[in-house]
């Protein structure tokens, strides 16, 4: 096939040029600015999984560097500068709204739910991408996940922090906060257990302890890679005392992979279960346009839409800052174009039968509430989201622009947008004209609710720059698997494999690594 | 696994025709059986008010039903062209000669629009004079845009099948990568097609049984189902044409245990629609949607109900758990009849409580599905042509046989993932990789 055939060109080339390949265990040092390999653009990207030719030492080399190699880089600093200002944005709107109130948004009644739900929905269903790909993925065995799990993970956790702020602000009396849990107490206050907005605490939080759970456990056998790599003693500490004392014994492993598959099968079912009870959020209640069966499905599939959009939102510029394109290669990026465009489908199939049945029912407020996305005072945000996420992914489709990496990154930012949309259509607008139109009002997002929701990015990137830095983006140990794996499969990884078992990677300590020199 | 005189790709379905003639006989006995059972029914009751409506609820129900199987094979082969699997391999001939029912499955759509006026509010134009919403609905429910629709469903499936079944068919003279590429840029764009059909006849078929009551996800819904007794009528016919043939026994578990995961899965994916459907409705509580439930927790209906929580559900997935039942083809089958009645289990609570006071079976309830189920088995072992069992120049499947060592092929495009030779894998490559 087509795919293959371009595969097999691409290592013949690497192996021809001599340039990817360096012999021995040191395999490839991608410090840009000596001896780089020129980088790979367009059909010289590779389709396979890892570029052929890294061997264990090159894996553990490549990724560790990238954290270990000593000085600050300042294109990361400066990209961490933007951020921090976004977060002190976001902690002078968390303060307004602390010390004044809720009021400070735009939110009213009718429209008691604004930005606030909305980011809340937006951010808790980016994360669902990176569970998807560590769990369900794994138990899928495709292997293909290894290369972008562990920044998925970590997107995952830095995504439910931002989700899980809003609730606790929307709350208004942030002091009562540990009310939503059932502590006895004097008062005999006790959650309604029959209202969904409880079941979202227990999703959210059980969400949020068992990726962290999970992503922590995965971490451990790279975290005792990178105290044994370090050569500043402060960095040996903090990794061995996070590595928990992690050999590497075969005892290590077994139980680790027990303990690993164990989290993906509980994990597996929080992909389906959190955003559906976010999805009861509103269905469970009779509002028209909230009130509808295909919500569940319809939730899920749309959480993992955006995840993957942000994952190709994260993955493009990292992989060419940080160097990983024979890591995250080609296969990444066009198998994360498919899932998009397979759960896009489901998502606007969703937005078809709401569509469909807003007028089949011949209920005159589901009616009305149709008629009134398209054509109301907030019609414009319903043909916007038609196009971000109902056309704009149909361009996946086509082969060439999957692996078109500048159009990857615009449809995923525009389906980022969408999903923005999407729960903006869905809140606001049902909310503002429901039963009574006596009741019937407007809602204008604030200068607070702006810079709450621009803010949360920036806690986001913040989060996610810091963790480039001191963890390894790229699980090494499931990379060094997969090259075992592909040593088995293609000529050229069978050599890598061969030198591996008989060179190691003993020479390839710390102390060989050069300092990447910094770049903007 | 002894695999040494095994080998998949000569494996002929010509070798299997006593198993096949064998299916055939039962199949035609299963038809008198319910021909009888049916018959019986139409002696006794035929007399009695509304039995015309209950016959034709019951008739529905197993159309929907043996209708799903046809499409549903055809929705596998069009999954399998574009993801691919071990479990298309040994399910494709099972497969390929029930898509190519789709004309028979036409046929026997007929004697619904008869009764049309029996079953669909929609149907009698008198009622619908006097019902505001069955009017509102005219732009789509009317007898003339139903037949159309169903006209074209049908005109496209069958468009789908002979395209794809002529592919299959040049593939098995000449090894060609080009048409496994066709297939699967072909096939993509039907799996949306199968959708939008599928939630059309929920819809048309099924939803208007109980006028002005709605639910957007009962797509999903017949979508799912199709898919589950798919899986389970294809693991029964598949044991049984092979039987003594050794591919369920002499061929590595992990190859096939797809057919497992995919029944696990679907059986989760029925409870969880059904179980937001239910929520849903419940919590909203509005007249026009909880008209549906309030038909069926009164006059011995919530039996039906709890059943399929227990048996539809709860059963088969603790079955499901263990893996000595999903891997194996024999104990999957064995499963796989149990599945399929408590489909008919569903479809009967979907489609009969609208026109029974009480809970109540008659004998064509039974009798039709079997009389149906017979004709589609005989009719199934004719398409059952003499053919290697496996598509042995897809070029995919290389990748599953003949088995390798203990990191085969099989491994590097998913299936071996995370066993014990995977582990050691890990093990050496921690030892090397850490530094020091």
């Amino acid at each position: 096939m087509a795919k293959k055939a371009r595969a097999i060109n691409a290592s013949a080339q690497a192996a021809s040029a001599g340039t990817l390949t360096a012999p021995g265990g040191t395999g490839i040092v991608p410090a840009p600015g000596h001896a780089a390999p020129p980088v790979p653009v367009g059909d010289e990207e590779t389709f396979a999984i890892i570029e052929p030719g890294h061997t264990y030492g090159s894996i553990s080399q490549k990724i560790s560097e990238i954290i270990l190699h000593g000085n600050l880089w300042t294109g990361w600093l400066v990209g961490l500068a933007m951020t921090v200002s976004l977060l002190l944005l976001m902690l002078t709107a968390l303060s307004m709204v602390i010390l004044q109130g809720v009021g400070m948004w735009g939110i009213n009644i009718p429209v008691g739910w604004g930005f606030d739900i909305i980011s809340f929905v937006w951010w808790i269903g980016i994360g669902h991408a990176g569970t998807l790909i560590s769990a369900i993925l794994l138990l899928f065995h495709q292997n293909w996940r290894t290369s972008i799990n562990r920044f998925a993970e970590a997107m995952t956790i830095f995504a439910v922090m931002c989700a899980g702020m809003y609730p606790l602000l929307h709350l208004g009396r942030h002091q009562y906060a540990y009310w939503m849990f059932p502590v006895p107490n004097t008062m005999q206050l006790w959650p309604q257990f029959r209202s969904p907005l409880i079941w979202d605490v227990f999703a959210v939080s059980t969400y949020f302890t068992v990726s962290a759970t999970f992503w922590y456990v995965g971490l451990i056998p790279d975290l005792a890679t990178l105290r044994d790599r370090a050569t500043n003693r402060f960095a040996k500490i903090i990794y061995g005392v996070f590595a928990l004392g992690w050999r590497g014994s075969a005892k290590h492993w077994h139980r680790y992979t027990a303990i690993y598959l164990l989290l993906a099968a509980i994990s597996t079912p929080l992909v389906l279960s959190v955003h559906s009870v976010i999805s009861f959020d509103f269905s469970v209640g009779i509002v028209p346009g909230w009130h509808s069966t295909i919500f569940p499905p319809y939730f899920v599939a749309g959480a993992i839409f955006a995840g993957f959009a942000f994952v190709l939102i994260l993955a493009i510029p990292m992989r060419a800052l940080c160097n990983l394109r024979d890591v995250i290669t080609m296969k990444h990026l066009e198998n994360c174009g498919k899932v998009m465009l397979a759960t896009g489908m489901v998502v606007f199939y969703g937005y078809l039968m709401e569509l469909f049945m807003g007028y089949f029912s011949r209920n005159t407020y589901e009616q009305y509430m149709t008629t009134n996305r398209m054509v109301g005072p907030y019609g414009p945000s319903y043909w916007a989201l038609f196009f971000c996420n109902g056309f704009a992914p149909q361009i996946l489709w086509f082969r060439k622009m999957r692996t078109n990496i500048p159009c990857l990154f615009i449809v995923s930012l525009i389906v980022s947008v969408g999903m923005f949309l999407e729960r903006f259509v869905i809140i606001v607008v049902s909310l503002h004209r429901d039963y009574l139109p006596a009741a019937w009002g407007m809602y204008y997002p604030t200068f607070w609710d702006w810079a709450q929701f621009i803010g949360s990015i920036g806690l986001f990137s913040t989060l996610f720059l810091l963790f480039v830095r001191v963890l390894p983006s790229i699980s090494m140990a499931e990379v060094r698997e997969l090259v075992h794996h592909e040593g088995h499969t293609a000529g050229a990884g069978e050599v890598a494999y061969e030198e591996a078992e008989t060179s190691g990677d003993g020479q390839t300590t710390g102390s060989n690594l050069k300092p990447r020199p910094a770049q903007a | 696994m002894n695999t040494d005189q095994f080998d998949l790709t000569t494996l002929n379905t010509s070798q299997m025709a006593p198993q096949i003639a064998k299916l055939r006989s039962t199949g035609t006995i299963i038809a008198v059986v319910g021909l009888v059972l049916t018959g019986l029914s139409v002696a006794m009751g035929a007399s009695a008010q509304g039995f015309w409506s209950r016959f034709w609820a019951s008739y529905l129900m197993s159309y929907v039903f043996w209708l799903g199987i046809t499409v549903g094979s055809l929705a596998l082969l069009l999954v399998h062209n574009v993801v691919g699997g071990g479990w298309g391999f040994v399910l494709r001939r099972f497969l390929e000669a029930a898509s190519r029912l789709l004309p028979v499955m036409a046929v026997l759509y007929i004697p619904i629009i008869i009764g049309y006026p029996q079953i669909y509010a929609w149907a009698r134009p008198d009622e619908v004079a006097h019902d505001k919403v069955l009017q509102g609905q005219t732009w789509w429910m009317t007898p003339a845009f139903v037949i159309a629709r169903v006209v074209i469903m049908f005109a496209s499936w069958i468009a789908i099948s002979t395209i794809i079944n002529s592919r299959y068919a040049k593939l098995d003279e000449k090894d060609d990568p080009e048409i496994t590429s066709w297939l699967s840029v072909f096939s993509a764009p039907c799996i949306v097609w199968y959708v939008i059909t599928v939630t059309v006849l929920s819809i048309d078929w099924v939803m208007t049984l109980t006028p002005h009551w709605v639910s957007s996800i009962i797509g999903f819904l017949y979508v799912v189902g199709q898919g589950l007794s798919t899986w389970a009528l294809m693991a029964i016919l598949a044991t049984e044409v092979t039987k003594g043939e050794g591919v369920g026994e002499r061929i590595p578990d992990r190859y096939f245990r797809d057919i497992g995961n995919f029944t696990l899965a679907f059986t989760l994916l029925w409870a969880y629609m059904s179980f937001s459907q239910y929520v849903i409705t419940y919590s909203g509580n509005t007249a026009e949607e909880a008209t549906w439930y309030v038909e069926r927790s009164h006059n011995g209906w919530p039996i039906i109900g709890f059943g399929l929580i227990a048996f539809h559900f709860f059963a088969p997935f603790f079955t499901l758990m263990s893996s000595t039942v999903k891997v194996r083809l024999r104990n999957l089958a064995k499963l796989g009849a149990f599945i399929i009645f408590m489909r008919f289990v569903d479809l009967f609570w979907w489609t009969a409580p609208h026109f029974r006071p009480g809970l109540t079976i008659s004998p064509m309830d039974i009798g039709l599905p079997l009389a149906m189920g017979g004709l589609w088995l005989v009719l199934w072992t004719m398409q059952l042509k003499d053919k290697t069992l496996v598509a042995k120049y897809d070029p995919r499947f290389r990748l599953y046989w003949p088995p390798h060592g203990h990191h085969g092929h099989a491994e590097a495009v998913g299936h071996g993932g995370h066993e014990v030779p995977a582990l050691a894998g890990a093990q050496a490559a921690a030892a090397h990789g850490r530094g020091d």
